[in-house]
């Protein structure tokens, strides 16, 4: 396989965009609206070397978890994305459109009201299971204005609105008790903490573990049901624990940094284009595309904002508006 | 002959003064009585007002209790309070000194009216004396207390969190325009390192922003917490309710003491001082200005009694009208100032109908709405109620106030510039204080149109 020219253009590919990704992690480390580190400095402290001031390593800390985040939350939204479009064989599949954000959103206000904030494994557990039941309405009001690519989407745009609608009665309701929200509402990476961020990562992590270990069955999902029976797949479980592994995905890293619209679709979309629609191939290379776009987001958050943080679906509808208009588009014409 | 013809003319002469002077005296006895019996009536007035002072106990037992309650503040004095601790004896204080002087200036009026020859109004006298050197021995200690911390100082913030702040702060972030108000109030404005965009007061903090020489971090739900970082201050001072307990959260590993103020009503605001002035090393400032805070609001308390309390619906927004209800800021600020808020039954900020306006009925509607004035107001409830709009009691009378600029930006920040505003209410709700109507009042009222907001009378004046 490896002697294959084709499949060495696509390593090249994911090797030079990794690369991409490691270089822009640096410059992430550097960048910022008040105070720029010098990149030896970074590195310094990437090798637990001795960084001389500790207010640049304060600073230095404060970014990685930032980068961290942004990278994770890019990665883990892009792999949902992904799988969602497979098991839906809708290229249009994303957790922000459907459904499963604003769920996940609507649990994170919830027990926030009934827990505090600070309560991480009821936090995490209640935005799963509100992430989830999210994409299960969508799915369920599908049937009625039927499954195709744009049926869906409508679905999840009116389930959203509703689910926000909760959202934003509970917050305004007792703005006393969780000032917080609003804050977390606009989705940002700006103000995650290092807890908050262990929680999403491993449940993201073990999440794309399982879906690499799922990624040849979810690969004949693509050719129809018939041909994935006929392969030997249960296609109703293999649909159900994917699903719900991406929704999964989805609502932790909303619980991490709030909802953030689009990388789910323009991180998949992005890496189909550069490899090609084979699922695992796809997979990893979402993984690198997710976190690419969403942490260049962040850094152009960074540099025009100045003062004030700006919401990162601010920055990602600029190319994932365009990019859900033409796959709206090619989907409607059949392409 | 002459004495002997003179007689009858001296007979008569004398009986006449006698019966003059007879007439004299009995008039002025008359005079007397009627006098004394004013003096009585005087009198008992005095007494029923001592009594309604001193909620109609008498003045033996009330001093008893003022006494036993001055012993109680002073053993509270001598541990080690915590900041809420002194706001508590700060209001505790302001409350008996209140009773004192009430029952002091009734004594006053009694001892005149009597004379000082009354035994029981001498020794009334001397033990109100010796409760007011009580008083002023604790206004001492209170004073003192700033003797009491050294740093590293730990308070329990708006949040109830223990905040331990190291060592005396030389550099402070603000995060909101009522803290800045509040740091410049305490006398650590010019630790100020970093402040929101919105601070505006004192006016200096808009040039210092703007020139770079204190750092623009943003607004409530932006703030840039990288800029924080990288000034490492020693103190950032925020809001309780508000995302500030979000930015707590990520400030706090990098070993930035966070103290989130509490901002919910008007006693807040005072806790608030106490804590910042232990926070920043000034409590000797911040004492001083919590008692003059307490005692300018018992002033503005006792001016509000002295006349009938009026029905008012604030108004936040409109179209639509969003009103202040109960549990809010501005219902607290109401409340202090002799205001019945309209909406007392509703809770928080809401969104009513112009026809619950029109069920409530207020005297008088305060606007603060960003750009709506009482002209625009009545046309928006014509439009939407049409003539029945002239039902409410305030429109039909002409009583809309609306407050604009910075008077409307002192009436939504719980700082202790919070004083301004309520004198600024207690103008418009009972003009009749100051000796002028409702009609002397401008309908839109703002630094132009009210440059300089009246003083509420001193207490003794308004108990005359």
């Amino acid at each position: 396989m490896a002697a294959n020219p084709k499949n060495m253009g696509k390593m090249l590919i994911l090797f030079l965009i990794t690369t991409f990704l490691m270089l822009l992690s640096l410059a992430s480390l550097s960048i910022g609206p008040y105070t720029q580190v010098n990149v030896r400095d970074v590195i310094d402290y990437l090798t637990g070397g001795d960084t001389s001031n500790s207010i640049i390593r304060n600073i230095i800390s404060y970014r990685l978890i930032r980068t961290i985040s942004a990278v994770i939350v890019g990665a883990g939204l892009a792999a949902s994305g992904l799988t969602l479009q497979y098991i839906l064989r809708n290229p249009l599949a994303d957790p922000f459109l459907l459904g499963v954000s604003a769920g996940a959103a609507l649990g994170v206000v919830i027990s926030q009201l009934v827990f505090g904030g600070k309560h991480l494994p009821a936090l995490y557990t209640i935005a799963l299971a509100s992430g989830l039941l999210g994409f299960m309405m969508v799915l369920f009001i599908s049937v009625f204005i039927g499954t195709s690519a744009t049926g869906l989407i409508i679905a999840g745009i009116s389930v959203s609105y509703l689910l926000g609608g909760v959202s934003m009665i509970l917050i305004v309701k007792n703005a006393d008790k969780i000032p917080g929200a609003l804050l977390w509402l606009f989705g940002t990476v700006a103000y995650t903490t290092k807890h908050e961020l262990l929680y999403s990562s491993i449940l993201t992590i073990i999440s794309i573990i399982i879906l690499i270990i799922y990624s040849k069955k979810i690969n004949t999902l693509i050719l129809g049901d018939d041909v994935s029976t006929s392969l030997g797949v249960d296609v109703n479980k293999l649909r159900i624990i994917s699903s719900a592994i991406a929704s999964i995905t989805a609502a932790s890293l909303v619980a991490l940094a709030g909802p953030i619209g689009f990388i789910g679709l323009a991180g998949p979309w992005l890496a189909r284009l550069l490899v090609g629609s084979l699922y695992i191939k796809a997979l990893i290379t979402s993984l690198i595309t997710g976190s690419t776009l969403l942490l260049s987001s962040d850094i152009t958050v960074r540099i025009i904002g100045g003062a004030s943080e700006l919401p990162l679906t601010a920055i990602t509808a600029l190319y994932g508006g365009p990019i859900l208009f033409y796959l709206t588009l090619k989907s409607m014409r059949g392409l | 002959m002459d004495r002997v013809s003179n007689m009858p003319d001296r007979v008569v002469s004398l009986a006449v003064t006698s019966l003059l002077i007879s007439l004299i005296a009995l008039s002025s006895v008359f005079l007397t009585f009627s006098q004394i019996s004013k003096d009585i009536a005087s009198i008992r007035d005095s007494i029923s007002g001592l009594e309604k002072t001193v909620e109609k106990t008498p003045t033996t037992d009330v001093i008893d209790r003022l006494s036993s309650e001055i012993e109680e503040l002073k053993k509270s004095l001598e541990k080690t309070p915590t900041a809420d601790d002194i706001a508590n004896i700060i209001e505790r204080f302001t409350r008996l000194k209140e009773e004192v002087n009430s029952i002091s200036a009734s004594i006053n009026v009694l001892k005149n009216e009597v004379g000082e020859t009354s035994q029981s109004i001498t020794s009334l006298v001397e033990q109100i004396n010796s409760l007011n050197e009580e008083l002023n021995y604790v206004r001492d200690r209170i004073e003192s207390l700033e003797s009491k911390f050294r740093f590293p100082v730990t308070i329990i913030d708006g949040t109830g969190d223990e905040i331990i702040i190291p060592r005396k702060p030389e550099s402070i972030v603000s995060l909101a325009p009522s803290v800045t108000e509040t740091l410049y109030y305490v006398g650590a404005f010019d630790k100020i390192v970093a402040v929101d965009s919105f601070s505006d007061y004192p006016p200096e903090i808009v040039e210092l922003r703007e020139s770079g020489k204190v750092l623009d971090i943003g607004g409530v739900y932006d703030t840039n917490l990288e800029a924080i970082i990288g000034l490492n201050p020693d103190l950032v001072v925020g809001v309780a309710t508000s995302p500030h307990t979000r930015y707590k959260d990520v400030l706090q590993a990098y070993g930035i003491p966070v103290l989130l103020l509490p901002e919910e009503n008007v006693n807040d605001i005072k806790r608030s001082i106490i804590m910042v002035g232990v926070a920043t090393g000034n409590l000797d400032r911040a004492i001083e200005v919590a008692l003059e805070f307490d005692s300018m609001i018992s002033r503005i308390k006792e001016a509000a009694s002295s006349v009938d309390s009026v029905k008012v619906a604030w108004i936040v927004w409109v179209e639509p009208i969003f009103i202040a209800g109960n549990k809010t800021f501005q219902g607290d600020l109401l409340y202090i100032v002799g205001g019945v808020n309209a909406f007392e039954n509703i809770s928080g900020w809401q969104s009513i109908s112009p026809e619950a306006l029109l069920e409530v009925n207020p005297d008088i509607i305060i606007l603060t709405a960003y750009g709506v004035d009482p002209e625009s107001f009545i046309n928006y409830l014509e439009n939407r109620i049409g003539d029945s709009a002239y039902n409410i009691n305030a429109v039909s009378n002409n009583l809309i106030f609306c407050i604009n600029g910075t008077y409307s930006d002192i009436l939504s920040r719980p700082s202790p510039r919070i004083t301004e505003g309520l004198k600024l209410l207690l103008y418009i709700l009972h003009p009749q204080i100051y000796g002028f109507d409702y009609k002397d009042i401008p309908k839109c009222i703002s630094p132009e149109t009210v440059p300089e907001i009246p003083e509420p009378p001193l207490p003794l004046e308004v108990a005359r």
